[in-house]
This record gives C-alpha cells, sequence and structure tokens, in this order.
C-alpha cells in the first residue's frame, strides 16, 4: 500500500526522508538570526542552470510570522524557485544563522496562493517542516549550499550513537521533533563530519548581474 | 436544510483550519481497523458532495492500482501484509471543490461502544487538468508532514456526524498539563501536533471519548445521505 496510497500521502515527506534533514522545530531562535546582504538577488546554480531568488519579504509575508518573527523581519529572506518558463514554482522562507565556524539555512514553506485557495480541512493535515541546509560564500558572486542528510542522522539514531528527540513512524522511519537546542547542538558536533551533508545537494551558484 | 443550519456548517468549515489539531500517528493499525457499510455513498455537504466508498472498490484505487512504475505494472498494491490488512478494510472520501477533486482516507476503529474515524489527505488534482495547475505542486514543493484529524463517527438517521475532536479544548487541557497525551509545540511558528502513539490515543479516547468538552459544534461536520 504504501508504494500506492502511502506514497502519494507521504509525498514530500518520503521526498525528504530520502535525502535533507528536514525537522518540526527550527535551528534558530528569533535572536539568532542573522542578515548578509551579499545573498539578495537572482542566482543561477551550476549543476543545471535553474534560476533562484533571494530577497527581502514583502508585508504580507511578514505578517504571516509569529510577532518574534515580525521583530526580527530585516534578517528574513524569501527564496523563489523558478521554473523553467520563468514562472515562480515555490517560495519559502530562508532563515540565516550562525552556529560554531558556519552558517546555515532554515528554509520554511511560504504560504502561496494556490495552497491558500485549497480546501481549508484538507489543507490542514499538512504540517510545514523546515529544512536545514549549510551556506558557504566564496565571494560576493557565488555561494555554495549543501543539505544536512537525513538519512545520516537517522543512521546515528537507529545505531544509538546519538540521543536526539525523535519520534519513530509505522513504516519504521525517523521523524526529528528535537527542540532548537538539540538541534544546534547536533549541527555544531557534527559540522566538520563529511557524511553528514548529502553530496548529491552540494550547489555551486554564481550570481546573475 | 433551512439557512440558519447552512451558515452554521458554513463557519464551522471555514473555522476548521484555525482550529484544527492532528495527530502524527494514526489512530488506527491494521489490528484495531474496523468496517461499517453505513458510511459509504453519496453524502452532501451544503452544496457539496462527498462520496464515501472502500479503498479496494473506490475509483481511487483502482487508478492507482492501475498506474505504472518506470513503464513495468505493479505486482501489487499493497507494500506489507500490515498495510494491506489496514487499507483494505479502510475507505476514501472524495470530493469536488473550486475545480478540484480532493481524495482522503478514512480508517475506521471501534473504542468501546463508540466508533472513531482518522482521517488523511491523499492527494487533490485539477477535475480539468488542461485548465488548471498541478495542486500537488503546493505541497510536494515544499516540507511537508501529512497528519491525521481524528473524529467520533456518529449515524443519525439520516446524517452522518464526524465530530472532529475540538482542538481549542485539548490544546487548552495541553498548555496546562492536564491532558495525558503526547505533543509538540513550537511557539515561533505557532504549530501544534498530537506525537502521543496510536495505543496512547486509543487509551485517551477510551477515558476521554465520552466527555463532551472534546467536541463542539464549529469541529463537527455532518453530512446528509443523498
Amino acid at each position: 500500500m504504501k508504494k500506492i496510497l502511502l506514497s502519494t500521502i507521504l509525498f514530500s515527506v518520503i521526498l525528504c526522508l530520502v535525502g535533507c534533514l528536514t525537522t518540526l522545530h527550527p535551528i534558530f531562535t528569533s535572536k539568532d538570526l542573522v542578515s548578509d546582504p551579499r545573498l539578495i538577488g537572482s542566482w543561477e546554480k551550476a549543476k543545471d542552470k535553474t534560476r533562484v531568488i533571494y530577497r527581502q519579504p514583502n508585508a504580507n509575508e511578514v505578517n504571516n510570522l509569529s510577532s518574534a518573527l515580525q521583530n526580527e523581519a530585516g534578517k528574513i529572506y524569501m527564496l523563489d524557485e523558478k521554473e523553467e518558463q520563468g514562472n515562480i514554482k515555490t517560495t519559502y522562507y530562508a532563515f540565516m544563522v550562525k552556529l560554531g565556524k558556519y552558517y546555515y539555512i532554515d528554509y520554511y514553506p511560504a504560504s502561496e496562493k494556490a495552497r491558500q485557495s485549497a480546501d481549508i480541512f484538507f489543507s490542514a493535515h499538512y504540517t510545514p517542516m523546515h529544512s536545514i541546509y549549510r551556506i558557504q560564500f566564496k565571494n560576493s558572486s557565488s555561494f555554495n549550499v549543501q543539505q544536512l542528510d537525513g538519512g545520516y542522522l537517522e543512521k546515528l539514531i537507529k545505531n544509538k550513537q546519538i540521543r536526539i528527540k525523535h519520534e519513530v513512524m509505522e513504516d519504521g522511519g525517523i521523524f526529528i521533533t528535537a527542540p532548537t537546542e538539540e538541534l544546534q547542538q547536533y549541527l555544531i558536533k557534527y559540522s566538520g563530519v563529511p557524511e553528514a551533508y548529502n553530496n548529491d545537494h552540494n550547489d555551486d551558484y554564481s550570481k546573475i548581474k | 436544510m433551512n439557512k440558519k443550519f447552512l451558515l452554521v456548517i458554513s463557519i464551522a468549515t471555514v473555522t476548521l483550519l484555525s482550529s484544527c489539531l492532528t495527530s502524527l500517528h494514526n489512530l488506527v493499525t491494521y489490528k484495531t481497523v474496523a468496517n461499517d457499510s453505513r458510511i459509504t455513498g453519496n453524502w452532501q455537504n451544503r452544496n457539496m458532495t462527498f462520496k464515501i466508498e472502500p479503498v479496494p472498490t473506490s475509483s481511487f484505487f483502482q487508478k492507482m492500482d492501475s498506474a505504472k512504475v518506470n513503464g513495468e505494472e505493479k505486482k501489487s498494491a499493497y507494500d506489507s501484509k500490515e498495510d494491506s490488512l489496514l487499507y483494505s478494510n479502510s475507505y476514501i472520501i472524495d470530493f469536488i471543490k473550486n475545480g478540484y477533486r480532493y481524495y482522503m482516507a478514512c480508517c475506521l476503529t471501534r473504542i468501546g461502544d463508540d466508533l472513531y474515524a482518522d482521517i488523511q489527505p491523499l492527494t487533490a488534482e485539477p477535475v480539468k487538468r488542461s485548465t488548471a495547475g498541478d495542486i500537488d505542486d503546493m505541497f510536494s514543493g515544499g516540507s511537508y508532514m501529512t497528519t491525521h484529524s481524528i473524529a467520533k463517527v456518529i449515524f443519525h438517521e439520516n446524517d452522518l456526524q464526524l465530530r472532529i475532536l475540538n482542538s481549542d479544548f485539548i490544546k487548552d487541557q495541553l498548555i496546562n498539563g492536564r491532558a495525558a497525551i503526547k505533543y509538540e509545540k513550537d511557539d515561533l511558528f505557532a504549530t501544534t501536533i498530537i506525537t502521543s502513539s496510536s495505543s496512547e490515543l486509543r487509551q485517551f479516547l477510551s477515558k476521554y471519548g465520552n466527555d463532551e468538552r472534546l467536541y463542539s459544534p464549529k469541529n463537527t461536520i455532518i453530512l446528509t445521505k443523498m
């Protein structure tokens, strides 16, 4: 059943569990947020030439957030992912934070027009999750983002090599429920471990002039 | 239905989002799943029609079952014996709204003398694919976890009542530490989700399931048999 019905039900979850580290809680508190003006602008991914835009949130996007985050609006970015035709495919909030030596971005789905027009009861069953990446600027016109590997953390949990709050799902998958502090400790402790990152999602971006 | 009743139903549906508290885990397992054929058929709420069918004979399942992956016909619709037992005894809720067709899975279980439903989203697709964008993109494009809502099921003459748990009451109990139920709460993003296991959810409902404060008119969906 999972292959058909459940793969449909949990489509987004499966996508995340395969690679990305996704969490229920954010990796930051409002006081942890940092800004970097270099991020603003249009960028092209070296691997497949797809384009993304980082921008400041508009008033509506700020208003959708909690008051604690609204107070830090100047440190919040939006990521617009574009389709080949140039239309915006998906929009995320992008929250940047420095933990230990590195900068990380916590991407969080932004409510879109299509979602807002969907049936309310149906939509209420989808809980937005935080997707965690590390970002490293090479210079003002290029940066690298690398996905944290959810599979690596899952392996650590299953091998009892780490204590981090989680739920075991019916299919044996792991759902990370660790609070922000635990997540930050994990990121700092494993920042230098190459296996903690997903090499399939290790992308260089160049600024489009 | 008179106008006043329509208004109540309308308000109830609109306010469900803000007050919906969902569960990470399914209330129902292959060991506790129950059948009740009274739930099947065509139902109406306002001007919307809800079709409820057993999974194995549903149009959704048959469409999925005949789908191909990598050009090869699937051997089985089920991934495991447990999934087969659970979902072959469950139901598909199918309805159309604003040009989109929604599918949700509904698993029933009996706790004491009461019948409960676990409802989870399956997919939504444009009725006319050529004229609408793919609604799946709004969820599959980002990172979302699909969750479950829990409702007490009551059959009353020609009506089917889905009394979804009153999240306002439960949230209040959780905040005050009065509810014996596991949950996660994130204030920064206003997220609350129940994380109790299936068996813990059953224990909770067997103890408090008949407490009327668990339910409210605004969290009740009334479907009328067509």
